[in-house]
C-alpha cells in the first residue's frame, strides 16, 4: 500500500512533529488536508494541562478563521477535534517563506521575489493588527508561499490573541525580526521593507505611533531610517530604537515590555554608560526628563535581558541621527 | 555597633598573616598547589551564611542563620541587617572552627556584591573589609546569581546546562555563551519565590523553615484543581498577576468562610487548593520557558538552582521534561540550594585562581547587580581545556 492510497483512506502520514504539536497530512472528504495534533505535556498537572491545551487549540481555531475574515490569507479550517485535540485545514501545497529565504541565503537573492514576499508579510501583519489581532508567534517558518498564485498564507495561531494595545502589536514585529536576524541575517535587511509595507497598509500606524506608551517605535513609522543599534546574530542583545518623528524632529525612542521594567531604565543607562558616548547618556537622560511633560514623546530601549556587547562604541550625530557602531 | 567592633579585634588576635597571599607568588605555589582556601560571606537577603571552601569544590563548613519573621509578615531590610550584625561574628568564629583552619590558612575572603537588599548586603562587605585590613587577605567581590550557577555547577558535576535560578528574588533562565552568563529568559516583574512567600503570607503560614517549605508541603494535601492565570510570554513570565488573583479569592474565601467550624474546614480545603494550583501553574510555567531556552540555545540539560529549587514538586516536573528531550537534571537540596556562603567562597575563589580581586575602594555593594554583568573569567579557561577540567 503506497503512501497515495493511504491518504486516500483517510489515515495519517507524519509530517512534522513540533514541540507542542503533530502535523499530518490527511483527507478531509476527498480534499488534501493536515491534521494538526496537540499532544499533552507530562509535567504539568493534567488539569491545568488540559486547559492550555484546549485553549492554543482554541486560540488557534478562531483566531485563523478571524484573520481569514479580515482579508489575510490562511488554511481554511475544515474541523475541530476538542477531544483528540486536533485540527484539521486545507492543505496549502508551497514552500515556507524560511525555506525560500534560506535558498536565497545560499543561491543568491531574487530581489523581485524577495520584494514581493516582505510586500506581502508586511500587508498581512498590518491587517491582522488593524483588525486587532496578534499573532504571537511570527517566524518565518510560520509563513508559507502558495506555488499556484505566489500568495502568503499565515499558519500555526495557537500563541494568537485579540489585543489592540500598540504595545502587543510592537512585541509581535519584534519577535518577527529576531526571528529573522537570526535566520536570515544573509538577505539583508528584509525587515525594512516589510516594515515599510506594513506602514502603507495599516491605517492605525500613526494612531498606534502616537500611542506608543510603552511599546517599540518603529523607526519606519515615523519615516526616518530604522537604526537597528545592538542586535547580535543569533540573540538580540539589547535593542535600541532611536528614530526621528516627522513633526518634532525630536529623537524618540520607545520603552519596550511594560512599567515594571521603568526600574530598569537607570540600569540600562548605566550599562550604556560602559559603551556609548556620554552626549547619547546625558541626551537620553534629558529626553527622559522631557517626556514626561510632553505627553506624546517616550524615550527609552527595548532590552531582552542582555548587557550590551561590550567592545562596540556607539555614537550618535546629532545633525543627522545616526547610530553608528565603532569597533 | 561597638561590640561589633570589639568582636572583629578579637578576630584579628587570631590571624597575625604578614602578608597578601596571592597565587602569583613563587613563595605561596606549593601551598597553593596543596589547597587554595576562601571564606564567603553570604548576606543578601534574610540569611546570613559563612563558609570555607576549597577550589575543588570540597566545603569545609558552611553555617548560617535565617532570619525568621512571625507568620503574615515578610522580612524588612533594617531588621534583617541587625540580625545579620548580630550573627555575623559567631558564624565566623563556628565556620573557623568547624573547618578547623586558622585565618592565616584563608588565602582571600569573598563576599556578595549583589543584587539583593542593600541594608544586608551592606553587612557582609563592611565585615570582609574590615578582616580584610585586620587579615591582610584580599577581597573578592561576587555576584549572587552567578554563585548560585556555580555551586550548582560544582555539586551535581553538570558541565554545560541550562540553569534555571529561582529565588524569593530572581527568576531567570540562564546559559554560559561567550564569556558570560547570559539570560535568555526572566521573569517581567516579581520573583517566583517572592509569588509563593507573599501567598503564604496571605494564608498566614509559618516562616518557618522557609514559606515556600510549608507551601510545598500543604500542596501535597490539595486535590482540587482550580483555574489561575498562565503568563508566558516567549522565553519571560509574569507571576504579579497570578497573585493579584489568588490574593483576592482567597481572601474573599477565607472571609466568608471563618463563621462556623464546618466552613473552617472547607477553607482550609479551598486554601490547599489554591496552594496546590499556584504551585502547580507557576512551576508548569517555568519548566515550559526552560524547554524554550533549551530548544534556542539547543542545550540538553538543565540545572536548578536558588531557594525555589529544593521544590521536589519542580524538580520532578523538570525531570519529566528533561527526560522527554533526552536530558538530564541537575538538582540539590536546600543545602546548597538556599543562599549560603559557601558558593560565595567557591566562586569567588574561582575567580582569585584566574587572577580577580577586589581592591578595598571597590568592595561596594549594589541592589542591582546583572547576572551577565560578569565576565566568567573561570569558564573561558573551561571552554579552552575542552572539559571540565578547570574546576
Amino acid at each position: 500500500m503506497d503512501i497515495e492510497e493511504v491518504v486516500r483512506d483517510g489515515s495519517l502520514v507524519l509530517l512534522k512533529q513540533g514541540a507542542e504539536a503533530r502535523v499530518f497530512e490527511s483527507n478531509f472528504v476527498g480534499r488534501r488536508a493536515v491534521v494538526k495534533e496537540r499532544f499533552s505535556k507530562k509535567y504539568r498537572h493534567p488539569t491545568l494541562d488540559a486547559k492550555l491545551t484546549l485553549k492554543r487549540l482554541n486560540a488557534e481555531a478562531r483566531c485563523t478563521t478571524k484573520a481569514r475574515r479580515l482579508g489575510v490569507s490562511t488554511p481554511s479550517l475544515y474541523a475541530v477535534d476538542t477531544v483528540l485535540h486536533s485540527l484539521t485545514f486545507e492543505f496549502v501545497d508551497g514552500p515556507a517563506v524560511k525555506d525560500v529565504l534560506l535558498e536565497f541565503g545560499s543561491n543568491g537573492i531574487v530581489e523581485e521575489r524577495l520584494d514581493d514576499i516582505a510586500m506581502q508579510i508586511g500587508a498581512a501583519i498590518a491587517k491582522l493588527h488593524d483588525g486587532g489581532l496578534i499573532h504571537g508567534d511570527l517566524t518565518t517558518s510560520n509563513m508559507l508561499i502558495r506555488n499556484v498564485s505566489n500568495q502568503l498564507v499565515l499558519i500555526d495561531f495557537g500563541l494568537s490573541f485579540t489585543s489592540t494595545l500598540p504595545e502587543d502589536k510592537a512585541v509581535d514585529l519584534y519577535v518577527l525580526e529576531r526571528a529573522l536576524l537570526s535566520m536570515h541575517s544573509s538577505c539583508g535587511n528584509v525587515m525594512d521593507r516589510i516594515l515599510a509595507a506594513y506602514r502603507k497598509s495599516s491605517k492605525q500606524w500613526s494612531a498606534t505611533f502616537n500611542k506608543l506608551a510603552e511599546a517599540a517605535c518603529f523607526s519606519s513609522a515615523a519615516g526616518s531610517k530604522t537604526h537597528h543599534g545592538w542586535i547580535s546574530q543569533e540573540i538580540s542583545i539589547v535593542y535600541l530604537f532611536i528614530c526621528t518623528t516627522e513633526r518634532s524632529k525630536v529623537l524618540c525612542a520607545t520603552y519596550y515590555i511594560s512599567t515594571a521594567m521603568s526600574s530598569r531604565l537607570d540600569y540600562f543607562l548605566r550599562s550604556l554608560s560602559t559603551v556609548v558616548s556620554i552626549d547619547v547618556i546625558t541626551l537620553i537622560r534629558s529626553l527622559v526628563q522631557f517626556s514626561i511633560r510632553i505627553q506624546g514623546l517616550k524615550i527609552g530601549c527595548i532590552t531582552h535581558g542582555y548587557a550590551p556587547i561590550n567592545n562596540q562604541i556607539w555614537t550618535l550625530h546629532l545633525e543627522n541621527p545616526d547610530l553608528r557602531m565603532e569597533n | 555597633m561597638f561590640f561589633y567592633s570589639i568582636a572583629l579585634l578579637h578576630l584579628a588576635s587570631r590571624g597575625s598573616a604578614p602578608s597578601f597571599d596571592n597565587p602569583g607568588t613563587s613563595s605561596t605555589r606549593s601551598k597553593q598547589m596543596k589547597k587554595l582556601l576562601a571564606l564567603g560571606f553570604e548576606g543578601s537577603a534574610n540569611k546570613i551564611g559563612v563558609g570555607v571552601v576549597a577550589l575543588d569544590g570540597t566545603i569545609l563548613s558552611n553555617p548560617r542563620h535565617t532570619y525568621i519573621t512571625p507568620p503574615g509578615h515578610g522580612f524588612l531590610p533594617r531588621e534583617t541587617a541587625h540580625h545579620h550584625l548580630q550573627h555575623v561574628i559567631p558564624l565566623v568564629q563556628s565556620a573557623l572552627e568547624a573547618a578547623q583552619v586558622t585565618p592565616d590558612e584563608i588565602d582571600c575572603l569573598c563576599y556578595t556584591k549583589g543584587p539583593g537588599m542593600g541594608a544586608p548586603l551592606q553587612v557582609s562587605a563592611v565585615v570582609v573589609r574590615v578582616l580584610s585590613l585586620l587579615w591582610k587577605k584580599p577581597i573578592v567581590a561576587v555576584n549572587h546569581c552567578v554563585a548560585h550557577i556555580e555551586m550548582g555547577r560544582v555539586v551535581t558535576g553538570a558541565h554545560d546546562p541550562v540553569v534555571l535560578y529561582v529565588s524569593g528574588g530572581n527568576t531567570q533562565v540562564i546559559a554560559y555563551s561567550e564569556g558570560k552568563y547570559r539570560i535568555f529568559g526572566e521573569t517581567i516583574d516579581i520573583a517566583v519565590g517572592n509569588c509563593l512567600d507573599r501567598f503564604a503570607r496571605v494564608l498566614q503560614l509559618s516562616n518557618d523553615p522557609a514559606p515556600g517549605y510549608n507551601i510545598e508541603q500543604l500542596a501535597k494535601k490539595g486535590e482540587k484543581f482550580i483555574d489561575l492565570p498562565y503568563a508566558v510570554k516567549g522565553m519571560d513570565v509574569s507571576f504579579s498577576g497570578i497573585l493579584s488573583y489568588i490574593e483576592s479569592t482567597t481572601e474573599e474565601k477565607l472571609k466568608n468562610n471563618e463563621c462556623t467550624p464546618a466552613d473552617l474546614c472547607y477553607s482550609l480545603q479551598a486554601s490547599h487548593a489554591a496552594i496546590l494550583m499556584m504551585q502547580e501553574t507557576v512551576f508548569a510555567m517555568l519548566v515550559e520557558i526552560t524547554e524554550r531556552a533549551m530548544a534556542h540555545c539547543d542545550k540538553k540539560d538543565v540545572l536548578i538552582v536558588g531557594g525555589v529549587g529544593c521544590n521536589e514538586r519542580l524538580q520532578e516536573m523538570m525531570r519529566t521534561m528533561c527526560s522527554e528531550r533526552g536530558g538530564t537534571l541537575y538538582a540539590t537540596d536546600d543545602r546548597y540550594c538556599i543562599d549560603n556562603g559557601a558558593m560565595i567562597a567557591y566562586t569567588g575563589l574561582l575567580a582569585f585562581a584566574h587572577g580577580g580581586t577586589t581592591p578595598i575602594e571597590e568592595s561596594t555593594f549594589t541592589q542591582r547587580f546583572r547576572t551577565d554583568d560578569v565576565d566568567a573569567i573561570w569558564r573561558e579557561k573551561e571552554t579552552i581545556d575542552g572539559n571540565g577540567s578547570g574546576r
